[in-house]
C-alpha cells in the first residue's frame, strides 16, 4: 500500500496523479485498489526495491528521466568509523550479518510505515518469514558502539522489547511477547540465542524475534543503524541494498560499516550490481524488433542502469545497485522491454507451420462419453481431492491411497482411486431429485504403481430408480463395450460394495477391466440412499489399449 | 368426445345396466358385476358425462330404537308401567310409594306422569301435604308400544314406505327419544334413449394400440381413443455431457485449429518436474507448503529423467541462485501445481524444432475454498519453440488466441515467473467485466532450456481457464464448474 501524496513528495517533481496511476502496471506494480490518497498495490515477487513507495518513486522517477545521476546516488558515501564484532558463538544459530549506517534521514509518519511495511514483505517473502533473513532498524545516537553479534543463553539475556514495559528475559521473551510467539519456532530450539548489543552492554535486538524499546526509530530520529542476519550471506547482502536504497531515498547519506568475523573483514552493504553485456543481435533476436544503440541505452538509464561502454554490437552495463532479480543479460533485455513498453510491440503470428493433433487418450475419451451420453447418462463432473471416508471402495493396503501432507480440509485430504464412490455420493446429494438417475463420469484416479503414484483413467456409470436390475447396467456396458468392437463377458466376483450373487468382473479378450454389480443394501443404508443403484467401473486405459489392438488389427 | 368411443368397461357396463331392466341402484349394479362398488364409480361418471345414464342420489330414512326404547318394548313404556301399579295399589295410593313400585327411573318420572294424564288415565289431588294418585281411565296398551316393538324386531323401518298415521307415532317416540331416525343415500342409476342405443350399437375403444392388434388386425373393432393433446407428459432427462468439459473440449478444438499437438501428464508430479527443472530455487516461496500440496504418502520416488539432465538442472540452480541444490527435494512428490510442468517434460522429451504443443489439465494449490477460489482448477499451457521465435510471436500468438475466446482487445504488462524471460502478463476486456487477467507467459529462461542441449528459443504460455469459463457459462460460483447437483446439469447450466 502507497500514498499519493508521499509517492509524489518523492518522485520530487509535479507528476499528476494519472500518471502515476497509467505507468504502475508497465513497472511490474499492478494496482489492486484505487482510494483517495491509499493505493494498494500488487508487486511482482523477483522485485523487492519495489516493495514500499520508496522503490516506487525511484522507478517512476527514472522512468521519466527525472533527477541526474540516477546511479551514483545509492552508492555508499565511503565506510563509517562504526564496527561490528561477530562473536563465532552465533556459527550453530544465525551465521550472517550485514550492516549500514544511514545518517540525516527524514522520516515522517508515513516514512516510518513504508519502511516497515518494506521490512515486513522482506521478511515474509525472502526472509522465509525471518528464518532465512531478518532486518533491524536502530536509532545510531542511542548506541554507543562498536557492535557486538554474539549467542547468548537466553537466561542471561535481559532487556526491555519494542512496545513492552519491563526488561524481559530470552526465555520469556519467546514465550510471552506476540513477536516471541510469533517466530519463536526459530530459535527456540538453540542453547543460545542471537543477540545484537553495543559496548555499554546495551541490547539493539534478539534477532530474528524483536529489537529493544531503548533503541527505537521515532520521526525525529535522525542517524539510522541497520542490520540484516540471516542463514545465507548473498541473500542478506542482496536484501541491505533494498533497505538501504530506501533510506536514502528519505534523505539519508549511506556508509559502510565494517563487519569483523574471525580472522576475516567485510565492508556493507556489499556491491552486489552486476557487469552485463548487451549483445544488439540478441536483443533483436529475442525481442524481436532491430533497436538503434542510442535508443536501447536510453531504455537501460530509463530502468536505473549506468552505461559503461558502447561498441559496434554490444554495449556494457551495471545493473541498478538495488535490484537483485537480475542473473544474465535476458534480465537486462526484460527491462529494454518494459522500458519499450509491452503494448508498443507489433503483435505477430509465429511462422511455424505445424499440424494440429489431440491426444490419442482423449480422442478416446470423447468417444467413450459421447456413447455414454447416447446410452442416456448423465455426465458429471467431481473433485480429484476427496474425504477419505467418501471413498467407500478400500484399497488393498492403506498406504495405495495417496494422502496430502498439507491438506486445507479434511474434505479434501487424500487422492480419489475410484470414482464409484464419486458416484454414490452424487446420488447420495441428490436422492431428492426425479429418478431415474443414470449419471457417469470419465476421468483420471491416482493408484499406486511401484511406489509412484500415477495417473489411471476410469469410467464409471450408475443408475439408480425405484427398481433397477443387474441387466439395466449390464445392458449398458454391453453396448458400450460392442460400439468399441470389444465383446465382453462376465465372470462372478465378490465385493464390498456389491451384493454377492450380484457382481461380476468385466473380461475383454481375457483381461478383467473393472467391475459391474448391484450396490448391496448395507452400503446403501450407510450412505442414506434409498433407491437401488447398479453400477459399473472400468479402467479405460485398458479398455483403450484393447480398443486400439483391435482397430489396428482390423485396419 | 363420441358415445361410439367408449372404452370396453364402459361399455360393458352400459350394457349390464340395460340387462337390469335400464335402472338399478349403484350397489346392485356392481353386485351383479360381480366388482366392487368404489370400481364402478369412474365408468358411471364417465358414462354420465356422454349423456348415456342418468344418476340419481336417493335419501332414505329409517327409524331405529334408542337404547331407552329398547327397554320400552320389553317393558312397556313409562305411563304404561305406572297404571299398572296404581291397579294392584287397587286405583289409588301415594305418588311416590306408586312411583317406586312402578319402577319408574327419576329421569323417567315426568314423562310417565305428563303422558298419562295427557292420555287422561291419572289424576292428582293433593291431600295433607302429600301427593295421591288415582286412577280415572283405562287401557291395556298404548298405540305406540307396538310400533316400538316392531322397530326394535326388524332393526331398522324405512319410514317412507309407512302410513301418514304411522309416521306421526314415529314422530313422537322420535321426540320422546324412544327412537331415532338415521339417513342412507343411495345412488340409482338409470339408462337414456342415447345409452340404451349406444349399448346396441356402440365398439369397445382403446388407449394404445399394440403389434398384436395391427398384425391381426383387430384394431378395426376398437374405436381409437383421442388423447388429450394439450396435458404435460411425464418428465424425462436426456443424457448430456458436461458444460464445462465440453467448454474444454471447444479450447482443444481451437489449439488443435491453430497447429498446437496436445500433450498429457501425472498429476502426482517430482518437485523436479514441477519446479527444479523450470528454474525455480528450492527455497522459492512457491515451494512452500501454502502454495502447493505435498503427499504425506508415498513422499518420494526416482525422478524419470536422465541423471546428465539432473545434473545440468543442478548446476545452473546453484550458479544461477547460489545455494547448494538438494536432489531429496527434487525426489519429492507434489500434486501438480502448474501445466507448465508438462511442456518442459514436453522440450524434454522432444527437443527438435519445431516444437507446437499445449497442455490443459488440472493444476492444484492449497487455498480457501469459497465462490471465488478453488483448490483444484485447469490451466491451459503452450509453447512453440524454433530458431526464428521471438517475443513478438508470443504477444501475437496470444491475441490470437483471446480473439478466437471472444476477447477483442488484449493488453500486456511487465510479469514475473522464475521460468520466463521477458515474462508477460496478459489482460483481456469483457464488455461487461472489464479487464481481466488471465494470461501469463514469456520466453523459457536460458536457465530452462541449457540443460536441455536448446539453442532456439521457446515461448510458453499458460492461461487460467476457469474464469474464462465461468464468464462463458454464465456462473457466479466457481464450485459450480465441478457442481454436485443433478438439477443444476439437468437444467440450464451455462446455458448449453
Amino acid at each position: 500500500m502507497v500514498n499519493i501524496p508521499d509517492l509524489m513528495s518523492l518522485i520530487k517533481r509535479n507528476v499528476s496523479r494519472e500518471t502515476i496511476i497509467e505507468i504502475l502496471p508497465s513497472i511490474k506494480c499492478s494496482i489492486e485498489e484505487e482510494g483517495d490518497d491509499e493505493v494498494v498495490l500488487e508487486v511482482t515477487a523477483d522485485r523487492p526495491d519495489l516493495f514500499s513507495a520508496e522503490g516506487i518513486a525511484r522507478a517512476i522517477r527514472n522512468y521519466l528521466g527525472i533527477g541526474r545521476d540516477p546511479y551514483r546516488t545509492y552508492v555508499p558515501l565511503g565506510t563509517s568509523n562504526i564496527n561490528v564484532i561477530v562473536n563465532e558463538s552465533v556459527k550453530d544459530v544465525r551465521p550472517f550479518i550485514a550492516c549500514a549506517i544511514v545518517r540525516d534521514v527524514k522520516l515522517t509518519e508515513e516514512a516510518i510505515r513504508q519502511i516497515v511495511q518494506l521490512q515486513e514483505k522482506l521478511h515474509m517473502s525472502y526472509g522465509l518469514r525471518r528464518r532465512m533473513a531478518s532486518i533491524g532498524i536502530y536509532d545510531l545516537d542511542k548506541v554507543k558502539p562498536p557492535i557486538y553479534y554474539e549467542a547468548r543463553p537466553p537466561s542471561e539475556i535481559k532487556f526491555k522489547p519494542l512496545d513492552e514495559d519491563e526488561a524481559m528475559d530470552g526465555y520469556s521473551i519467546v514465550r510471552e511477547t506476540s513477536k516471541g510467539r510469533e517466530y519463536g519456532w526459530i530459535i527456540e530450539g538453540c542453547k543460545r540465542y542471537p543477540l545484537l548489543r553495543d559496548s555499554t552492554n546495551g541490547v539493539l535486538s534478539m534477532p530474528p524475534i524483536v529489537n529493544s524499546e531503548d533503541t527505537k526509530v521515532t520521526v525525529n530520529t535522525k542517524n539510522l543503524f541497520v542490520d540484516i542476519t540471516g542463514l545465507n550471506d548473498r541473500i542478506i547482502n542482496q536484501l541491505l541494498t533494498v533497505i538501504a536504497a530506501a533510506l536514502v531515498d528519505r534523505g539519508g547519506k549511506l556508509y559502510k560499516v565494517k563487519v569483523s568475523y574471525d580472522g576475516r573483514d567485510v565492508a556493507t552493504p556489499l556491491d552486489i550490481t552486476k557487469v552485463v553485456r548487451i549483445d544488439y543481435k540478441k536483443v533483436a533476436n529475442v525481442l524481436g524488433v532491430r533497436l538503434e544503440t542510442e535508443k536501447i541505452s536510453e531504455l537501460l538509464i530509463r530502468m536505473g542502469y549506468d552505461l559503461l561502454s558502447l561498441s559496434q554490437d554490444a554495449l556494457v552495463c551495471r545493473t541498478p545497485p538495488y535490484r537483485v532479480d537480475i542473473i544474465n543479460d535476458v534480465d537486462v533485455i526484460e527491462d529494454v522491454a518494459i522500458s519499450y513498453g509491452y503494448n508498443n510491440f507489433e503483435l505477430e503470428y509465429p511462422p511455424v507451420l505445424t499440424i494440429g493433433k489431440l491426444h490419442e487418450k482423449t480422442k478416446f475419451a470423447k468417444k467413450v462419453r459421447e456413447l455414454m451420453v447416447g446410452l442416456g447418462f448423465q455426465e458429471i463432473y467431481t473433485y480429484v481431492l476427496s474425504s477419505s471416508s467418501s471413498l467407500i471402495i478400500k484399497p488393498a493396503h492403506r498406504s495405495d491411497v495417496v494422502k496430502v501432507g498439507n491438506p486445507v480440509s479434511s474434505e479434501y485430504e487424500v487422492l480419489r482411486n475410484n470414482l464409484s464412490s464419486k458416484l454414490l455420493l452424487f446420488l447420495t446429494l441428490n436422492k431428492h431429485l426425479e429418478h431415474p438417475q443414470r449419471i457417469f463420469e470419465y476421468g483420471d484416479v491416482i493408484v499406486v504403481e511401484k511406489g509412484r503414484p500415477i495417473n489411471q483413467t476410469r469410467l464409471a456409470a450408475a443408475i439408480s430408480n425405484y427398481e433397477v436390475s443387474f441387466e439395466d447396467a449390464q445392458s449398458a456396458l454391453y453396448s458400450l463395450l460392442r460400439s468399441l468392437k470389444l465383446e465382453p463377458t462376465l465372470e462372478p466376483c465378490d465385493s464390498e460394495l456389491y451384493l454377492k450373487g450380484r457382481c461380476a468382473y468385466i473380461i475383454v479378450s481375457n483381461k478383467n477391466v473393472g467391475t459391474l454389480g448391484e450396490v448391496s443394501p448395507e452400503v446403501l443404508e450407510r450412505l442414506k440412499l434409498e433407491y437401488p443403484v447398479v453400477m459399473f467401473e472400468l479402467n479405460a486405459d485398458d479398455v483403450y489399449e484393447l480398443y486400439n489392438m483391435e482397430v489396428t488389427f482390423n485396419s | 368426445m363420441s358415445a361410439l368411443e367408449l372404452r370396453e368397461s364402459e361399455l360393458r357396463l352400459l350394457r349390464q345396466i340395460a340387462q337390469l331392466g335400464g335402472r338399478a341402484l349403484v350397489s346392485d349394479l356392481a353386485k351383479s358385476m360381480g366388482v366392487d362398488e368404489s370400481a364402478v364409480h369412474t365408468p358411471l361418471m364417465l358414462l354420465k358425462q356422454r349423456g348415456l345414464v342418468t344418476v340419481h342420489e336417493r335419501r332414505r330414512e329409517f327409524a331405529r330404537c334408542s337404547e331407552e326404547g329398547m327397554m320400552c318394548a320389553h317393558h312397556g313404556l313409562p305411563e304404561e308401567r305406572l297404571l299398572q301399579a296404581l291397579e294392584i295399589s287397587k286405583g289409588k295410593g301415594e305418588l311416590y310409594e306408586i312411583l317406586k313400585r312402578a319402577d319408574i327411573k327419576d329421569e323417567e318420572t315426568e314423562a310417565a306422569l305428563g303422558w298419562a294424564r295427557r292420555r287422561g288415565l291419572i289424576n292428582i289431588l293433593a291431600k295433607n301435604g302429600e301427593k295421591i294418585l288415582e286412577k280415572v281411565g283405562d287401557i291395556r296398551e298404548v298405540p305406540e308400544r307396538k310400533i316400538l316393538q316392531e322397530v326394535c324386531e326388524k332393526g331398522l323401518m324405512e319410514i317412507s314406505d309407512l302410513q301418514d298415521e304411522v309416521k306421526r307415532v314415529i314422530e313422537v317416540l322420535r321426540s320422546r327419544g324412544l327412537l331415532e331416525v338415521v339417513e342412507k343415500y343411495e345412488r340409482v342409476v338409470e339408462i337414456t334413449q342415447a345409452g340404451i342405443e349406444t349399448s346396441k350399437k356402440a365398439k369397445p375403444a382403446l388407449t394404445k394400440l399394440n403389434a398384436d392388434l395391427i398384425k391381426s388386425g383387430a384394431w378395426r373393432g376398437y374405436a381409437i381413443q383421442p388423447y388429450d393433446v394439450k396435458a404435460n407428459p411425464p418428465r424425462i432427462y436426456p443424457g448430456k455431457k458436461h458444460p464445462y468439459l465440453e467448454f474444454l473440449d471447444e479450447l482443444r478444438e481451437l489449439l488443435l485449429a491453430m497447429g498446437f499437438e496436445e500433450e498429457v501428464g501425472p498429476f502426482v508430479e517430482f518437485e523436479f518436474w514441477n519446479f527444479d527443472a523450470l528454474f525455480q530455487a528450492q527455497n522459492h516461496p512457491a515451494r512452500e507448503v501454502h502454495d502447493s500440496f505435498y503427499l504425506e504418502s508415498p513422499r518420494e520416488g526416482e525422478i524419470d529423467a536422465d541423471e546428465e539432465y539432473i545434473e545440468c538442472v543442478k548446476k545452473e540452480h546453484e550458479h544461477g541462485w547460489g545455494y547448494k541444490w538438494d536432489l531429496s527435494i527434487a525426489r519429492r512428490f507434489v500434486l501438480r501445481s502448474q501445466t507448465t510442468a508438462v511442456s518442459i517434460r514436453t522440450l524434454h522429451k522432444r527437443r527438435r524444432p519445431p516444437i507446437k504443443t499445449f497442455c490443459l489439465s488440472k493444476v492444484f494449490r492449497p487455498d480457501v475454498v469459497d465462490a471465488k477460489h478453488s483448490i483444484e482448477f485447469h490451466q491451459l499451457d503452450g509453447i512453440i519453440g524454433d530458431y526464428c521465435i521471438n517475443f513478438k510471436h508470443l504477444l501475437g500468438t496470444l491475441a490470437i488466441i483471446a480473439k478466437k475466446l471472444g476477447f477483442e482487445e488484449i493488453r500486456f504488462t511487465p510479469g514475473y515467473f522464475p521460468f520466463t524471460e521477458p515474462s508477460v502478463e496478459g489482460f483481456v476486456k469483457h464488455p461487461r467485466l472489464g479487464w481481466i487477467e488471465c494470461l501469463g507467459a514469456g520466453l523459457f529462461r536460458p536457465e530452462v532450456l541449457r540443460p536441455l542441449n536448446i539453442d532456439y528459443q521457446v515461448i510458453a504460455w499458460g492461461i487460467g481457464v476457469d474464469r474464462l469459463a465461468m464468464i462463458k457459462l454464465g456462473l457466479n460460483d466457481i464450485r459450480d464448474l465441478h457442481t454436485m447437483r443433478l438439477d443444476k446439469l439437468r437444467g440450464n447450466y451455462g446455458g448449453r
